[in-house]
Parts: C-alpha cells; structure tokens; sequence
C-alpha cells in the first residue's frame, strides 16, 4: 500500500513536471522565435555564404574569424515527447524545432558580431552541434568580410 | 594574428607554411551552476550560463592555439575548425585548430 502512494506521488511528480514545462517551454518557444524572426529582418541585408568564394574579391579590405554560440535546451514535456518517440521510432518533432531555434540564434550572434567589426559579408559558415551535460551547444563560425569602396591593387 | 577559416587571406599572399597548430581547454562548470540548470531543465531554453563558460573556454583555445602559431613565427591561422566533446559528463573539451602560416601583403 506505501508503495503504491509512493509510486502515485512519483507520477504526480513527473506529471507536474511536464505541465509546468509545457506550459513554460511553449511561452518561452513562442516569445524565442518572434524575438529571433524580428533579428532575422533587422540583420537580412547583411550577406551568409556557406561557400568560399568571396563576393567582390579586389574590394576586400579586411577579413576575420567570427562566432556566434547557444547552449540551448529542451524543457521536461519534449522530453518525455522524445522519449515516447523513442519507443515508435521516427521524426522527432520536439527536438527538431528546439535544434532549429538554437541553429538560427548561433548565426544571429554571429551576424551581429560581423556587423559589430563592419562587415557586410560573412563567408564559408559552418555549424556545429554538441549533445552536452544538460543541453546542446551550438556554433556557427565563419569568416566575416569587409569591403572598402576603393579598390587596393 | 590573423583568424580565417577560409583557406587564403584576401589581399594576402601565403609565403611560408607553419604546420598544424591546435589549442584546448577542458573546461567543467561549478555544482551551483549545474543545480540551476538542473532546474531550467525543466522549463527549457537557453542556459546563458554555459553559453558564457563555453565561449570562455573557446576563447582560450584560441589563445592557446596562437601561442602555438606565434611559438611558430606565423603570422595568421587559416581554415580554422572548431570541435566540442563531452569528456565526462561534468566536463566539455572545447578544441580549435587551423594551419598556421606567414602571409605577406599582396604586391608587397
């Protein structure tokens, strides 16, 4: 009898977890993704390549690394979603839209750090991503570029 | 130091390679700083605090991996690449690496 209150309130506990991530989780995805649409317009004139081929390579004044980094990560109700998942099998739709916040927010830190030094371009992106202790990190580094309008040679 | 990940510098010529040169960090976060992730586990989103500890660590890394290209006589590092790992699961290793070289202006 103890062990099935104890085993009740175990659940309960869990239960409540996933309301209050639920809850939390899709208030704070929701409030995420307006704030990274709203950034994603204010920095759109500035040019992402994922190629190395420089746009304008003679009016090239500067180039230099630049980063931009998210440790992002999911709350307790896509979890228990992902481990549902996992006993089926298939797209795992929480974690899919948790990976495509944190990619799009590493490449806007990344923009913002490229317009900060007065760049216009940023060639040669690559991303990565790491599973690490309670979330995933995930970068985008590239080379960011500055055109000058006089030509140097 | 220059920084690329491109594998020439624009407006640059590569007049002498250095070899490979590489920096890392270990690098594990304070309890504290696990507990209340442990908690903003349960509503999700950005854990700002590992964000600030990774972007530490990568800076060292890169300092690391300078000290190396300056130990060198190079001048700039191109194509660099970066890797996470998680070594224990306290702890992230955090390397950078790139190919270290002597660049000279162009028509210098």
């Amino acid at each position: 009898m103890e062990s099935f209150i104890q085993l009740g309130l175990n659940f309960g506990l869990i239960l409540l977890l996933c309301v209050i991530g639920y809850l939390f989780g899709t208030f704070n995805e929701r409030r995420h993704l307006r704030s990274i649409i709203k950034r994603e317009k204010d920095l759109a004139p500035l040019l992402v390549f994922s190629g190395a081929a420089l746009p304008d390579p003679d009016k090239i004044t500067d180039s230099g690394l630049v980063i931009g980094s998210v440790v992002i990560a999911e709350d307790a109700f896509k979890a228990l979603l992902a481990t549902i998942r996992n006993i089926v099998g298939g797209r795992v739709g929480s974690y899919e839209s948790l990976l495509d916040r944190g990619r799009r927010e590493a490449l806007l830190r990344l923009k913002a750090q490229a317009r900060e030094s007065g760049a216009s371009t940023v060639c040669n992106v690559r991303f990565t991503t790491a599973r690490i202790a309670r979330g995933f990190e995930i970068m985008a580094f590239g080379t960011a570029i500055r055109h000058g309008p006089a030509n140097r040679t | 130091m220059q920084l690329s990940n491109l594998d020439h510098l624009p407006g640059w010529a590569i007049s002498e390679h250095r070899g490979l040169v590489q920096g890392s960090t270990v690098q594990s976060k304070h309890i504290g700083r696990d507990i209340f992730a442990g908690l903003k586990n349960i509503v999700g989103g950005e854990l700002k605090g590992y964000t600030e500890l990774l972007n530490t660590a990568r800076d060292e890394s890169l300092h690391r991996m300078i000290a190396q290209a300056e130990a060198a006589g190079a001048n700039a590092v191109l194509n660099v690449r970066f890797s996470t790992a998680t070594i224990t699961p306290g702890a992230a290793e955090i390397l950078a690496y790139g190919t270290a070289v002597v660049v000279e202006p162009q028509g210098a």
